[in-house]
């Protein structure tokens, strides 16, 4: 058996290939997710009951149930339905719908925090409606939303490794497929452990240099 | 559509509920105990607060599926040889202590500064100080966290089916196994976690709500 | 809560010890024999509707437990997965697989494994309607479905490189991902796939004759030669008793004589 220096060297092609997946999946989420999100926050504070009690409902089904249960449902169960997602699909699919119902919930925090006298000072302008939720209200909310925001994207990485389950050849599967055929556990669920580590946290720096220069307008400024 | 699979495989799949909601009573008790002394060593200096430091930056920022799989595959490589259960336990436990430890050190550190430097005039140590004086009013502001918490955990004790722990999960997927009824299956399964999760969240939100209006 | 406690660490002692002693006389102390078996290997081990385990490991393991301590009651069932067996059976969690465990050279250096008690080969597993897969070999550029972990896997990847391998955790699972048309082929050890084929017209089994087989073999602790010994005694007995035959004619019926002759299996499959 070679030593656990050169296993490492062996099998990390593998697993950064493996972080690679990970990676993009992840993004691809945040992406679909913060989009979603920020429609059902939307639905949820929108003028319209049955909008409001729709975007409620879909947040309390996705937050109040296992996304490993969601991810088993979407690529086992629906296809009964006629609607086949492959792995990739699926496992995407699920990460998403399970994150923007959190997302909805930090956007309509971040709505409802909008001060009203600058959606009555927008309506003044001129404004339509749409106008004023995508100009003026929207992007004051994101940037309050900034900091609960990324405690989310954060999950979602950590998150995506239960995709594993249904065949995505993420960094938890390339895991488990070196564990399955070396039975080198410890050095393999250390280096993953080590890769998962180095991802989130570097997503965290990330974001906090967003967050930094999106912000920055609300620090005190020297003159 | 074949419901009577969900009917014939009922008793199987409550008495994984109950497994489900045992693992997550275990993991909520030990989590929040670890938890409050690694969110207070979060709050003090030297050795005592690296070591803290490190155990919250290193289970919160990796996904709990890899932490179990290293307690149960890897540490029998130090020796330390864990049955599926303990070990889904003891990386629950950890992840929840994390958590819990973040939750705990907001909190005190919410507290103005005002109140420790009022408590230590009248002559209390640092100690009576925050048994006394900053803790209960702490304990109030991490409830409604600590029962978000509590959720989640009971979610994710989902994630023990991975190495074979008789839960919900677990029960879901043996049954799908013989009868391949997947859709019924899962939606049932996924029914049964909102039946357990819903409640703890609506009690979150009331007490959030509750909270936020009387410091207003 | 306390007693929850005390449970734990009760667990937590007796997994300690029994990885201390000797594993057969531990075994004879106890008077009963901790045997891994599966769950989701129909028709080697699966849970039936009153939530008991049943199979023909499930019935071998009995018989085992008939001969070493007496009585087939005397065994104690545990449900593990092809990817946590080997674990369970290292932390003493178990004191042997019978699981469908093939006889590898990777595995044998991990575990030590009884004499061969069953001889499986890979075939593959189509719909019905489905002309262009008929062997290996046409695997290549095609999705297939593979259980992590399984010899199927890695003979998939050794025969047909070109694959599109969509690997799964349970059977079940590659089964449906086949049945919905998400995976165009499933390939796993062959007498599993005929039973499958068997209950569901929809599908068939193709790559005649079995490619790769292996020997399936009970697994112990590596050095745990005493129980091996009593094991591999039990086994032969079995044999003679024609108690093996009967079993396999319970659980394989009709799919029985499709199957590899046990006197045609290599000692284990090299991968």
């Amino acid at each position: 058996m070679p030593g656990p220096a050169q296993f490492w060297l062996e099998s990390l092609p593998a697993l950064l290939r493996g972080a690679l997946l990970t990676l993009q999946v992840s993004g691809l989420s945040i992406v679909l997710a913060s989009l979603l999100g920020v429609a059902v926050a939307a639905c949820r504070t929108a003028p319209v009951p049955l909008l409001r009690w729709a975007g409620a409902a879909y947040v309390e089904v996705f937050r109040n149930t296992p996304l490993l249960v969601q991810i088993f449902f979407v690529f086992f169960g629906l296809p009964r339905l006629g609607l086949r997602l492959s792995p990739f699909q699926s496992g995407l699919a699920a990460l998403s719908l399970y994150t923007a119902a959190y997302n909805a919930e930090v956007f309509r925090a971040g709505l409802e925090a909008v001060p009203r006298g600058l959606r009555e000072a927008a309506a003044a302008l001129g404004l339509s409606p749409w106008q004023r939720f995508r100009h003026v209200i929207l992007p004051l909310a994101v940037r309050i939303s900034l900091p609960a925001l990324g405690n989310n994207f954060v999950a979602l990485v950590k998150n995506s490794s239960l995709v594993s389950t249904i065949g995505m050849v993420e960094l938890t599967f390339v895991a488990r497929d070196l564990e399955a055929w070396t039975f080198r556990s410890f050095e393999v669920y250390g280096a993953a452990t080590l890769l998962y580590l180095g991802l989130v946290l570097a997503l965290a720096w990330g974001l906090r240099g967003v967050e930094a220069r999106t912000l920055a307008y609300l620090r005190p400024r020297a003159r | 559509m074949r419901w009577d699979v969900v009917a014939a495989n009922a008793t199987y799949l409550l008495e994984g509920l109950r497994g489900t909601v045992a693992l997550g009573l275990l993991v909520m008790a030990l989590g929040t105990v670890l938890g409050f002394g690694v969110g207070l060593a979060r709050l003090g200096r030297g050795v005592l607060y690296a070591c803290a430091t490190g155990f919250v930056e290193l289970f919160r920022d990796t996904p709990l599926i890899m932490q179990i799989f290293f307690i149960f595959f890897g540490l029998p490589a130090l020796g330390i040889r864990l049955n599926p259960f303990v070990a889904a336990a003891a990386a629950m436990t950890f992840f929840a202590a994390a958590n819990t430890a973040e939750i705990v050190r907001g909190a005190i550190q919410s507290i103005p500064r005002g109140q420790w430097e009022a408590a230590r005039s009248l002559g209390l140590s640092p100690a009576q100080s925050l048994r006394w004086v900053i803790l209960p009013q702490a304990l109030r502001r991490m409830l409604p966290p600590m029962m978000g918490l509590f959720t989640t955990l009971l979610k994710d004790t989902s994630l023990a089916a991975i190495v074979n722990v008789f839960e919900l999960t677990t029960a879901g997927r043996r049954v799908v196994e013989r009868t391949l009824a997947s859709f019924e299956i899962w939606l049932v399964v996924a029914a049964l976690y909102f039946l357990v999760c819903y409640p703890l969240s609506v009690a979150t939100q009331r007490l959030e709500r509750r909270l936020v209006a009387e410091t207003a | 809560m306390r007693r929850l406690l005390a449970a734990l660490c009760g667990v937590l002692l007796v997994a300690g010890i029994a990885a201390a002693a000797g594993t057969l006389d531990a075994v004879r102390q106890r008077g009963v024999l901790v045997v891994g078996v599966k769950a989701d290997f129909p028709p080697f081990g699966f849970v039936d509707e009153r939530a008991q385990l049943q199979g023909f490991d499930i019935d071998l393991s009995r018989e085992i437990a008939r001969i070493i301590l007496g009585s087939p009651d005397r065994v104690r069932l545990v449900t593990v997965t092809s990817a946590n067996r080997i674990p369970m059976l290292q932390t003493a969690q178990i004191d042997a697989v019978v699981a469908t465990m093939t006889i590898t050279r990777a595995r044998k250096q991990v575990v030590d494994f009884s004499v061969p008690y069953f001889c499986s080969g890979h075939l593959i597993l189509v719909r019905r309607d489905n002309t262009t897969i008929t062997r290996f070999t046409d695997l290549n550029g095609k999705r297939v479905a593979t259980v992590q972990g399984s010899t199927g896997d890695r003979v998939v990847a050794a025969l047909a490189p070109q694959a599109q391998r969509i690997t799964f955790g349970q059977n079940s699972e590659a089964l449906l991902a086949l049945k919905d048309g998400r995976a165009e082929a499933f390939v796993q050890d062959d007498v599993l796939l005929l039973a499958f084929a068997k209950q569901d017209s929809t599908l068939k089994v193709v790559g005649w004759p079995p490619q790769m087989p292996g020997p399936y073999g009970i697994g112990v602790r590596k050095g745990d030669t005493d129980l091996l010994a009593a094991i591999n005694v039990a086994l032969a007995r079995l044999r003679a008793q024609g108690v093996h035959g009967k079993l396999v004619a319970k659980w394989f019926g009709e799919v029985a004589n499709q199957l590899l002759p046990a006197n045609k299996c290599p000692l284990e499959l090299t991968l």
